[in-house]
């Protein structure tokens, strides 16, 4: 009965979750540092996911509450992980350079080749420039570019308003095109270098803001 | 004018634009201020390069099916281990009643104190079983069809086997699901199924009645002394090939060898000690 029970919940699981494998592995791929933290972050995600699948209303919007699931884990899992490792590996270079080592800009982790080489055949300059924005940017243009949401999911997903999704995804974008456009531009992607964006940086973006104010003026 | 308005917000406007979040009657008032508007024109512009500079970037190739498969596989595993942790944790529980169930009592508490011993003591050196223990232990691993199933397998036991002997019953979890008639080095017996029932699934339990047997011929192993002084009941532990079973005689000479394959040793005894098979025998006193 019990088994019977279970047997039901996973093909269901399956049939409603599973369909979603793209999505979920596009964003861990882009949230991670590489091919095997993505497989390890999709796979702790799915775990959880049908551990709390009888939490989960069927019928809401079950890819966004995935990817809900998926950057909660990453934000609490992964980051803390990474940071662990940051700490060793400063105190791994710290040892080399006194051992006098010379340390190679790019090795700053101490790993097996296979894992060098699983790195390296993700784009580095992606992902270095991914890697060099804030959680919450990343997580909003993430969300955005590569899964293709609505700022209202994103919001929902981020637990913040959409005011606050524009913004981040805003200098997000903002930051991750000025670190990718001199690559865009040696690779002929772009024409040619631009000026830097004009000074918006700090003014907040908010389309509800702005229909409001526009409803309070009335249409002229 | 309206003009200003919408220069004064081309940031949010020209965003939602090109993610398509604008209302309709929004997008075509933008549509026709880039007609008359460059400098929103060239913002629209150049935030459209930049958008699709930063989709390219991203964009992530499918994952490998290998990978795909990987996954699956490994959640099924994980899943599987969840279960298994699952009925750990409601094996736990139910053993945590059966203490529960055998402490009232000074009879009981002397039980758990030998019990203590039992654990304290395994693995110890020599659990060598008797040949007739070994061959119902060897009798219960080999899975046979049952002969009876349901409801009706007491009263056919009664009708088949012996109408005095004791079927073992335990706690409400564990249910007697069938049996079958066999023979222990020439004595007759039963062997009976049970099935307890925990959290999401179920394990399997199985009994070997005897007939007509001594107690020095089930014996072998660590003995464990249940009861109260003055009424004191011997309990065997064997161990053959790894495979723990608790052995026990009653006062009619009928035998009981139990065993189960997820069980300990120690979990079995408990069981046993909290069966009728116990129980009756401190009534008697």
């Amino acid at each position: 009965m019990q088994a019977a029970n279970n047997a039901a919940k996973r093909s269901e699981f399956e049939r409603q979750a599973l369909v979603h494998f793209d999505a979920l592995y596009g964003a861990a791929y882009r949230l991670t540092r590489n091919a095997r933290d993505a497989e390890d972050l999709v796979q702790d995600s799915l775990l959880r996911a049908f551990r709390f699948w009888d939490s989960f209303e069927q019928d809401s919007n079950c890819k966004a509450w995935l990817l809900r699931i998926v950057t909660n884990t990453f934000i609490n899992e992964y980051q803390r992980k990474k940071r662990h490792r940051e700490v060793l590996d400063a105190a791994t270079a710290e040892q080399d350079s006194t051992d006098g080592v010379l340390i190679h800009a790019d090795a700053n982790d101490k790993q097996s080749p296979e894992r060098t080489l699983l790195e390296r055949s993700v784009s580095d300059d992606v992902q270095r420039a991914l890697e060099s924005l804030p959680d919450d940017f990343r997580t909003a243009v993430v969300l955005c570019d590569v899964n293709g949401l609505a700022y209202k999911e994103i919001a929902e997903i981020m637990a913040c308003p959409v005011g606050t999704v524009m913004s981040r995804l805003f200098r997000g974008r903002k930051l991750l095109a000025a670190a990718l456009r001199p690559f865009a531009v040696a690779e002929g992607y772009v024409r040619e270098p631009r000026a830097t964006a004009p000074t918006t940086e700090d003014k907040p973006l908010d389309l509800e803001k702005y229909r409001a104010a526009k409803a309070a003026k009335g249409t002229p | 004018m309206s003009s200003t308005r919408l220069c004064e917000s081309i940031d949010t406007l020209s965003m939602a634009y090109l993610d398509d979040e604008l209302a309709v009657e929004e997008r075509r008032e933008l549509d026709l201020h880039m007609l008359e508007c460059g400098a929103c024109r060239t913002q629209l512009d150049n935030e459209r390069e930049e958008l699709s500079l930063v989709r390219k970037a991203l964009a992530v190739p499918p994952a490998p099916a290998e990978v795909r498969e990987r996954i699956a596989s490994a959640l099924a595993r994980s899943i599987d281990a969840d279960e298994v942790t699952r009925a750990r944790e409601a094996r736990e529980a139910r053993r945590s009643r059966l203490s529960r169930f055998m402490l009232p009592g000074a009879a009981m508490i002397a039980a758990a104190a030998s019990l203590a011993v039992f654990v304290a003591m395994q693995p110890s050196g020599e659990t060598r079983a008797t040949a007739i223990a070994h061959e119902a232990l060897r009798q219960q691993t080999k899975a046979l069809p049952l002969e009876v199933q349901g409801v009706g397998t007491a009263p056919w036991l009664r009708q088949h086997f012996a109408p005095t002997v004791t079927l073992p019953r335990f706690e409400d979890s564990v249910a007697l699901v069938g049996a079958r008639l066999t023979a222990v080095n020439g004595h007759d017996a039963a062997q009976l199924q049970y099935e307890i029932h925990i959290g999401s699934g179920s394990i399997g339990l199985s009994a070997v009645v005897i007939r007509d047997i001594q107690p020095a011929q089930l014996g072998g192993g660590d003995d464990i002394v249940v009861g109260a002084p003055g009424r004191q009941l011997m309990l065997h532990v064997i161990d053959i090939d790894g495979v723990p079973a608790v052995t026990y005689v009653d006062d009619n000479h009928t035998g009981y060898v139990f065993m189960s394959g997820q069980l300990s040793a120690r979990e079995v005894v408990r069981l046993v000690v909290a069966s009728n098979l116990i129980d009756r025998a401190q009534d008697l006193r």
